[in-house]
């Protein structure tokens, strides 16, 4: 028992040890910093050309003058010179295959020079000496860089993905049954074929993959037309074409007959044009363009004869009289009651005294007779049909909408409660609606089932916005009627649609509607509203919208906290702006010291050894702030890394900070090309500093919002932590998985499907 | 003995962990400072991607991007820079003065910096006997490119501070971007003496020709409200640039000028003649809009190109702006 003291305190004091440099070193009070923070810069002794600089330099020119035996001569003697080791301090193992990979650049044919890379890695490979990661990586990118090779990439791509459904249908069910006791393996395997063959049948004709290998299989007849391969891949290309020609036009019919089914005859002909156009072939394309001709010819006949029908019936006579009565006189409902009582004139009259009651601000009184005008038979009344066309507009009638919808809305909203995603309608689209329904079958009765679960999850869950169409037609109605008889309803609907989405501004508006609207309640709704502007500053990007924001919002609340708080924020964004945000971390600089060191920052070494008693640099590091100044950040006197940093600005000579940016961006590039996980993301703001920089362009700061750039170089170690993340060699993703419905679990390895390329978007 | 054993646990654990730790952390490390080159070796790595991509044909396929997917001219050119200034004290002497020079040069002609280019190659050629007759001859036609470019109107910067008026005189302004064509044309025919028959300037010069047809055809679009038949003519100019440059690989992007052109055509009609007014002509209507919508379908199927995307989000765009004639005048 003692024994086992002793061994559990030895644990802690290990462990004591282990952390005590680290809590010392965030604890440890730091010295401030003033004055000079940098080394004089160090000019570096002009370099007296060696042979084998003169030979490189000769290679070069051969090179760039395609001159074949100046370039093997200039090898020749570089191998000399590192044979004879005549040169030790030049690293020629090093660089005779980069010089190699030179001459190989001025060969003529792509393949030719692929080839010559591949050797070239190949004999770098065999002789680990003369490992260069930098020039590695080149001649992987050059024999990866194929259209045919692509191409073929891409189309195994297409490949595995199926390979990877199909081998995920059969292993699932499997291990499925096989962790149940196998009881319920014919249901799982019948489940899982099905949905399987489902997905087969609503895969793409012609997928993504296929149609990237195809461009680059047409790329590389556009680029060597005259190759040996030229004509077996523009017979691929040919091929693919039609294949993908087919499967387009499928897709259109298959659109088309969509469109007839709903009873939109006009899209449907358009569509199965386009079909004939894509696929001439395709009969039934040709056949729904037809069909869909002779539906629409009907719908415009229908119209021409359903113009002349309802009036028919009336006397031209009493017609031009009744409308002479209502332009001559101003009292329309009178004249309204007076053709109600005339024979075959009622429902005008009616239709009259409607909009004499809308004018007369009895808007409610006028839609309700109108509605009852719209429901009778338009066969039999000349005005059913322009009452209902009334009565249906949004844009006239968006309180008639916003009741519609609501009912809708609710309908919808309890089938999505009740049956989530199938509320929609089945998955497989193109299966066969009663197939699609039994498929989804199993799935919709665990929906069902789950649906109190997911009822009692709700308030935390996502849901689809049920009130938006609800909420445009009661806004369209507020700028419609702003003194309507349904104002004060709309505007409380709006009031808690808007605060239930936390939109306070937008809430406080509505609120600014509501009559006696509680004080306490709308001071707390401008905190809320104050905040959200705040809210919206912080994020903002842009340094002037920002700082614009902010101020808006100051204005906008002057009375409330949030809102003076706005203006405190406006006025430090003001008074800290830069003209530049560009920052290098503490992390960086350690790790790349070429960068940090005196042919560059020359920042003192004291500053970035981790002892804080002799002055310490923030992890934040250091920042081009614009012109030639740096912005240093040195830790408080507390020595801890999360109080605010003591800011410490430099301005340093042109020829620094050229120096700087040019070994900056040579760095940051190195390190991009040799590590994969560093990232170098395209920011063109960083660009035009840099290059205004190097070219000692920066005397006068480039002050524009958009020219400022808050670009972080930073090291791996701060982007990845400790353990970089990997994605596993293999090819398959180990998965445990359960479900409530069968209450069965499932434990297989998952094949991974291929990753898109980062271009995919463009071959949507 | 058991607690022996556990003696040992601590420390064997902490090693393995810093073991491993280290074994992760070394390659990339290590990576990071074995390619750090010194300046023959890094003017090496330059030449050798810059070379790779000269006699590539930029008039028929776009440039050729680093492994950043910056412009590989421009990537070179401000990589050859860097090294000018990181490596200045090494590079004193001067040795690699001409190389250095030249491989700028070829890298700014690609940019269209014609006359800094002619001066780099007129550097070259005074310092570095072996490459002078090269550099001379890509000087002067440096120069003659130049000086071609410097005949007729160029685009102007429409953000300028100073936008210079468009001259109203059309006549001239054709005849000197007829003159400036016929100098390209001329230059480009003199290549034959001077140059190899693939010499990477047949591209450039090609370029350089297409821009005047850009340039001419924008011309006509800015006009197109202040010219008689301003419309029809910029559309004319339009469809010829697709001809003469069917092979160019801007060919998508003045497809899509042409639709933009056809697009606005049909939105001006229906504000100058609303499609509920008397006045207004369906077929007319139609036409624009097929002519329209026709481009932006054929570019958006052009898979695997930028373009696609910009042609099928405008012709989203175009049909909903049909969406608002009414139904009876126009259906799509």
């Amino acid at each position: 028992m003692p024994n086992r003291h002793i061994a559990s305190a030895r644990v802690l004091l290990a462990l004591a040890i282990a952390l005590g440099p680290v809590t010392t070193a965030c604890t440890t009070p730091a010295q401030v910093v003033e004055g000079d923070v940098l080394l004089p810069l160090a000019p570096r002794a002009a370099l007296q050309p060696t042979d084998s600089d003169l030979a490189t330099r000769d290679l070069a020119r051969a090179a760039l003058l395609s001159d074949s035996p100046a370039m093997e001569k200039s090898l020749t003697v570089l191998r000399e010179i590192e044979a004879g080791g005549l040169e030790p301090e030049r690293k020629l193992a090093r660089r005779i295959p980069m010089s190699v990979d030179l001459r190989n650049s001025t060969l003529d044919g792509p393949a030719e020079y692929r080839e010559a890379c591949r050797a070239l890695k190949q004999s770098i490979k065999e002789d680990q000496d003369q490992s260069d990661p930098r020039l590695t990586s080149r001649l992987d990118e050059c024999v990866s860089d194929d259209f045919l090779n692509l191409a073929r990439r891409r189309f195994w791509d297409s490949i595995e993905s199926i390979w990877a459904d199909t081998y995920n249908a059969i292993a699932d069910p499997l291990s499925r049954s096989l962790l149940s006791g196998g009881i319920l393996t014919p249901y799982y395997l019948a489940n899982s074929a099905s949905s399987y063959l489902a997905r087969i049948n609503e895969r793409e004709a012609f997928p993504l993959q296929w149609r990237q290998a195809l461009v680059h299989r047409e790329r590389y007849l556009a680029h060597f037309p005259d190759s040996e391969e030229a004509p077996g891949v523009a017979r691929q290309v040919e091929k693919a074409r039609r294949k993908f020609h087919r499967g387009e036009a499928k897709k259109l019919v298959f659109r088309a007959k969509l469109a007839m089914k709903s009873d939109r005859p006009r899209s449907a002909k358009w569509l199965a044009d386009r079909a004939v156009e894509t696929d001439p072939k395709n009969k039934q394309a040709a056949k729904l363009a037809e069909e869909a001709g002779r539906a629409v010819a009907l719908e415009r006949s229908e119209r021409v004869r359903s113009e002349g029908v309802a009036f028919s019936q009336l006397n031209l006579e009493d017609a031009t009289r009744a409308t002479g009565l209502l332009l001559a006189r101003s009292d329309l409902g009178m004249q309204g009651q007076t053709l109600m009582r005339r024979d075959g004139y009622a429902d005008i009259g009616s239709y009259v005294v409607a909009a004499a009651l809308a004018e007369r601000g009895d808007e409610s009184a006028g839609w309700d007779r109108l509605q009852d005008l719209a429901g009778k038979d338009p066969a039999q009344s000349s005005m059913a049909r322009h009452a209902r066309a009334l009565v249906r507009d949004p844009a006239q009638n968006p309180y008639g909408r916003f009741e519609r919808v609501k009912g809708a809305q609710f309908k919808n909203e309890f089938l999505w409660r009740i049956f989530g995603p199938f509320a929609q309608g089945p998955r497989y689209r193109r299966l066969p609606k009663p197939v699609a329904w039994l498929l989804d079958l199993p799935a919709i009765l665990n929906t069902v089932i789950f649906s109190p679960v997911r009822l009692i999850f709700s308030p935390i869950s996502e849901k689809p916005d049920f009130d938006r169409p609800l909420a445009i037609a009661a806004y369209r109605y507020l700028d419609r009627q702003p003194d309507g008889d349904h104002q004060d309803e709309l505007s409380q609907w709006l009031f808690d649609y808007e605060s239930d989405r936390k939109n306070w501004n937008a809430a406080l508006r509505m609120a600014d509607y509501l009559p006696r609207f509680d004080t306490e309640e709308r001071t707390e709704l401008v905190e809320k509203a104050a905040e959200q502007q705040i809210g919206r500053a912080t994020k903002a990007k842009r340094r002037d919208r920002k700082s614009s924001t902010y101020r808006r919002a100051a204005r906008e609340f002057p009375d409330s906290d949030a809102g003076h708080r706005a203006g405190i924020a406006a006025r430090e964004h003001r008074e800290g702006a830069t003209a530049q945000s560009i920052r290098m971390t503490r992390g960086f600089l350690i790790e790349n010291p070429q960068v940090a060191g005196p042919r560059a920052l020359g920042i003192r070494a004291e500053f970035i050894d981790g002892d804080n008693a002799n002055g310490e640099l923030h992890p934040r590091g250091v920042s081009f702030i614009g012109g030639l100044f740096l912005e240093f950040e040195f830790l408080a006197a507390s020595g801890d890394d999360e109080d605010p940093p003591n800011r410490v600005r430099q301005k340093i000579s042109e020829a620094r900070l050229t120096r700087l940016v040019a070994i900056l961006d040579d760095t940051a590039r190195r390190n991009y090309r040799v590590d994969p996980d560093i990232e170098f993301a395209a920011d063109p703001r960083r660009e035009l500093f840099m290059e205004r920089a190097r070219l000692g362009l920066t005397e006068e700061p480039d002050v524009r919002a958009t020219a400022h750039s808050t670009y972080v170089f930073e090291s791996a170690r701060e982007r990845y932590g400790m353990v970089r993340g990997r994605e596993s060699i293999l090819p398959f993703d180990l998965v445990v998985r359960g479900d409530f419905s069968s209450a069965g679990i499932a434990a297989f390895p998952r094949w991974r499907k291929p990753k898109e390329t980062p271009d995919a978007f463009l071959y949507k | 003995m058991r607690n022996q054993k556990r003696d040992w646990v601590v420390p064997i654990l902490l090693l393995t962990g810093a073991a491993l730790l280290a074994v992760g952390c070394t390659p990339y490390t290590k990576r990071r400072a074995a390619a750090i080159y010194d300046p023959a070796e890094s003017l090496t790595e330059i030449v050798a991607v810059l070379r790779r991509h000269i006699p590539d044909d930029t008039y028929r396929f776009p440039p050729g991007r680093d492994f950043t997917g910056r412009n590989v001219y421009r990537s070179s050119l401000l990589r050859l820079e860097n090294i000018e200034r990181i490596h200045r004290d090494e590079m004193r002497s001067g040795y690699m003065d001409s190389v250095v020079a030249f491989s700028k040069a070829r890298s700014l002609e690609r940019l269209r910096g014609f006359d800094l280019a002619a001066n780099l190659y007129r550097e070259a050629a005074r310092k570095d006997g072996e490459l002078r007759e090269e550099a001379l001859r890509s000087a002067s036609v440096c120069e003659a490119v130049f000086a071609a470019n410097q005949i007729g109107m160029d685009l102007p910067d429409p953000v300028a501070a100073e936008v210079v008026p468009l001259s109203m005189d059309t006549e001239e302004v054709v005849f000197q971007l007829d003159r400036r064509i016929a100098e390209l044309v001329s230059i480009l025919g003199g290549l034959d003496s001077s140059h190899q028959p693939n010499s990477h300037y047949r591209a450039v010069i090609r370029q350089e020709i297409e821009r005047a047809d850009v340039i001419r055809s924008h011309y006509f679009l800015a006009l197109r409200h202040v010219i008689p038949d301003g419309s029809i003519r910029a559309v004319a100019e339009l469809q010829k640039l697709l001809t003469r440059h069917g092979a160019s690989h801007s060919r998508r992007r003045h497809m899509l000028e042409l639709a933009n052109l056809y697009a606005a055509i049909s939105r001006e009609y229906v504000d100058a003649v609303p499609p509920e007014s008397l006045n207004f002509d369906p077929p007319k209507f139609q036409e624009l809009v097929d002519a329209a919508s026709d481009l932006y379908r054929t570019v958006a199927a052009q898979d695997g190109t930028s373009e696609k995307l910009e042609a099928s989000r405008r012709l989203e765009a175009f049909l909903a702006f049909t969406l608002r004639v009414d139904r009876d005048r126009f259906a799509q």
